[in-house]
């Protein structure tokens, strides 16, 4: 739905959450997604702009292996997706980077392929990581089934039965992700080289339109699955079910270093939302009809929470105490006066101080939801055209350097890096298929020789140390000649200086981090839901689920789909 | 072989922490490297060399260069803090025993006279002992974006991946089965 939003941001201050508060593992490890995710911005951009579906190409045989082609044709430009459709056996199907196998391999191609790019594709792109693309592809991605559901619904499918909407929900998708790579990666084009294209920019456009065609061709792929079953009885999937099936993702630790790697890039994903935030805690009369809209979606998104199961017992806990809070919350609403001054930022104030971080974040997000008018340009600033290539000043003062280290790496400077546990693990690559791992650097022989730089608290607590040996009036020029080993934790600390998001305030390494906390605060920027960690560096999400498939896609279903109606009854 | 910068920018910094650079060197350095090949240098070759030379002696010519850029950093407001002109140096074999570079200051805003201007820096091919400043923009400015990718050889590229691959952890059956926090085999 869309509003005409005329209220003006009033004199009140509403001052922004703190990094302090913000960036600690457990708040980011409790983000859901909103209106500024990724794919809900891509949603809104193609609706609008009006972009063209096709299916150009579906030489599927019966064995459901073959290529598929679909293309979106926006103005002046076409981005198509090629699919490669494989018969693989269960004992060849991992969703670890080790893999080397896939049930469907896909590419999204800059243009419409030609016979001789698709034939090029074929000998490169089901080989993921062992192929190669060229600068006309722009992303690589792969793609494994959900094993229980496809054969069940094949099968229901086959004999011109739907299938049971609880077994549907019960996983939510029919194909899940493996990666989604971009930017470069295995020959593909760099997104530096398509950056100034409006439609990618912002983040990770290119990676979100993947997914969401990849889920046309899989709905396409099962409707044959069923056809050449039982190409006399079966039926086509009713088109709830297909809007009810995202595609999964299922995600490592791959993903975290990135958060960690893009410290700007960061700050502007997490600026933009706690922005769009304090703009509306500082409305003093929100218009009425957003009031309303932001109780509907209140009852709404309980569908979404009942409907979000996790076995793992960190995630359970979580989700308990979100079912917990949200009865609360939903009571507090319900009675809650929106004529009062400034409601929004009442409710929020409130919530922080009875709830917990995962309905408080709900509640974010929910907040956010209603007032697209007011918050969605801030989704121009979440790109960096920087990133990577920051160059140290050299010339700041030890004074001043270690003046702000102490401020913004306060918490870093408390830690005892003398007590084992909290320098117990080490993050490396593998030399199998260079996937990312973490390991125990007092068991695992040796890993501390190949420990990446994703601890940015201890070595900023190591350089402090050396700093302080030094006299203010001193430049930290001369502290790197003599100290070269800080040269990446200064770069950092200068970045981080003027980009009060651009820092997790946790330690990466302690016995106790929880990764996963890492993947899914990247993982609600995407704009993912339903979160089910397999082990605490290990989750399963869920992305589209809901969504207008590209056929239905308008201005009016674009936004109004992430809390289904159902849940209001 | 035709790499992506991404790609390049990758192998650069892998291959040097390979080779034992501490990490901010290795940022540098690769950033170095991609400004070089996006405008027409052999930065692979020149990889290459900063490879097959003694971190130290690579250190050695970090600290002339930086000693000078510290000299006038008040100047210039410490923005002249770039390693490209080191791999500059490591291209041309400068002898270490020459005397130290000579960096003159004209006045602000600067940039280096000399063969190549990438943005507000430059190198010259050439054997360089003096880099000077001036405010006068060079005709021959070269815009980062006109290459987008990085050619290198077959030899080269395996000479490089020899440095990287020393970065890899050997894979372990402890490592394969704890490290990435997943079973092998996902059949739902």
């Amino acid at each position: 739905m869309t509003l005409n939003f005329d209220d003006k941001i009033s004199e009140f201050d509403v001052t922004l959450r703190p990094p302090e508060k913000v960036m600690r593992l457990s708040r980011l490890g409790s983000f859901h997604q909103s209106r500024l995710s990724f794919l809900r911005i891509l949603l809104r951009r193609i609706s609008a702009e009006k972009w063209k579906f096709s299916r150009k190409i579906f030489e599927i045989g019966d064995d459901c292996s073959g290529t598929a082609v679909y293309t979106y044709q926006l103005s002046g430009r076409a981005y198509s997706l090629i699919a490669f459709a494989h018969k693989i056996s269960d004992d060849e199907r991992s969703d670890r980077v080790i893999a080397t196998k896939w049930d469907s391999t896909f590419t999204l191609f800059d243009g419409i392929p030609s016979k001789k790019d698709i034939n090029r594709l074929k000998h490169n792109v089901p080989n993921q990581e062992a192929g190669r693309v060229s600068e006309k592809e722009i992303t690589l991605s792969r793609a494994n089934k959900s094993v229980r559901l496809w054969d069940y619904v094949v099968n229901c499918l086959s004999n011109g039965q739907q299938p049971d909407i609880q077994e549907i929900e019960k996983v939510g998708y029919m194909m899940r992700t493996t990666a989604v790579y971009g930017s470069g990666k295995f020959g593909a084009v760099d997104y530096t080289e398509i950056s100034n294209r409006p439609e990618f920019g912002t983040p990770f456009q290119a990676e979100m339109l993947t997914v969401y065609m990849i889920r046309a061709f899989v709905i396409d792929l099962l409707q044959h699955a069923a056809k050449v079953k039982n190409p006399n009885k079966y039926v086509q999937l009713d088109s709830k079910f297909c809007e009810m099936l995202g595609v999964g993702n299922s995600t490592g630790l791959g993903m975290a270093p990135f958060l960690i790697n893009h410290p700007q890039l960061l700050n502007n994903w997490i600026s933009a939302k706690e922005k769009a935030l304090a703009r509306i805690r500082g409305l003093n009369e929100p218009k009425k009809a957003c009031i309303e809209l932001f109780k509907n979606y209140i009852k709404r998104s309980n569908y979404l929470i009942e409907s979000w199961n996790s076995k793992h017992e960190l995630q359970a806990l979580k989700l308990d105490g979100l079912r917990r809070d949200k009865i609360i919350l939903d009571n507090y609403v319900e009675k809650f006066n929106f004529n009062s001054s400034y409601p929004f930022n009442t409710l929020y104030e409130w919530a922080e101080q009875t709830l917990g971080e995962e309905a408080q974040e709900l509640l974010v997000s929910l907040i956010l939801e209603p007032f697209g008018e007011l918050i969605d340009d801030l989704s121009h600033g979440m790109s960096d055209a920087k990133q990577f290539t920051t160059k140290i000043n050299g010339s700041m003062l030890v004074g001043e350097f270690r003046k702000k280290t102490e401020k913004h790496y306060a918490y870093a400077l408390k830690i005892n890096w003398n007590n084992s546990k909290n320098n117990e693990l080490a993050w490396y690559v593998s030399e199998e298929k260079l996937e990312p791992r973490l390991g125990n650097r007092f068991k695992e022989e040796g890993i501390e020789f190949y420990e990446q730089p994703l601890q940015p608290s201890r070595d900023v607590a190591r350089m402090h140390l050396d700093l302080s040996k030094w006299e203010n009036n001193k430049s930290i020029a001369e502290f790197l000649m003599k100290h070269p080993e800080h040269r990446h934790i200064i770069r950092r600390c200068q970045i981080i200086f003027n980009n009060p998001y651009a820092e997790i305030q946790d330690n990466t390494i302690s016995s106790d981090v929880i990764p996963i906390d890492l993947l899914r605060a990247k993982l609600s920027f995407f704009g993912a839901f339903h979160f089910d960690p397999r082990s605490d560096r290990w989750v399963r999400i869920n992305m589209f689920k809901g969504a207008p498939l590209p056929q239905t896609l308008d201005n009016e279903n674009c936004d109004n789909w992430t809390y289904p109606e159902q849940s209001a009854t | 072989m035709n790499l992506s910068k991404s790609e390049f920018t990758s192998l650069c910094k892998r291959s040097l922490r390979g080779k034992g650079h501490h990490w901010g060197i290795c940022e540098d350095l690769s950033n170095a490297l991609l400004a070089l090949a996006l405008n027409g240098f052999p930065a692979p070759n020149i990889l290459l060399e900063a490879l097959n030379t003694e971190n130290s002696k690579l250190i050695q010519i970090f600290n002339i260069v930086d000693a000078k850029a510290y000299e006038t950093s008040n100047k210039i407001n410490g923005t002249f803090y770039d390693p490209i002109l080191i791999l500059g140096l490591i291209s041309v074999h400068r002898d270490l025993k020459m005397p130290s570079l000579e960096v003159s200051l004209d006045n602000e805003p600067f940039i280096l006279v000399d063969d190549l201007i990438i943005g507000d820096r430059s190198y010259s091919r050439k054997k360089i002992n003096t880099i000077s400043f001036c405010t006068e923009k060079h005709n021959n400015t070269i815009k980062d974006d006109f290459v987008t990718r990085v050619a290198i050889d077959e030899t080269t590229l395996k000479a490089i991946d020899y440095w990287s691959k020393l970065t890899y952890a050997p894979s372990t059956e402890q490592s394969r089965n704890l490290g990435a926090g997943s079973e092998i085999s996902d059949n739902d």
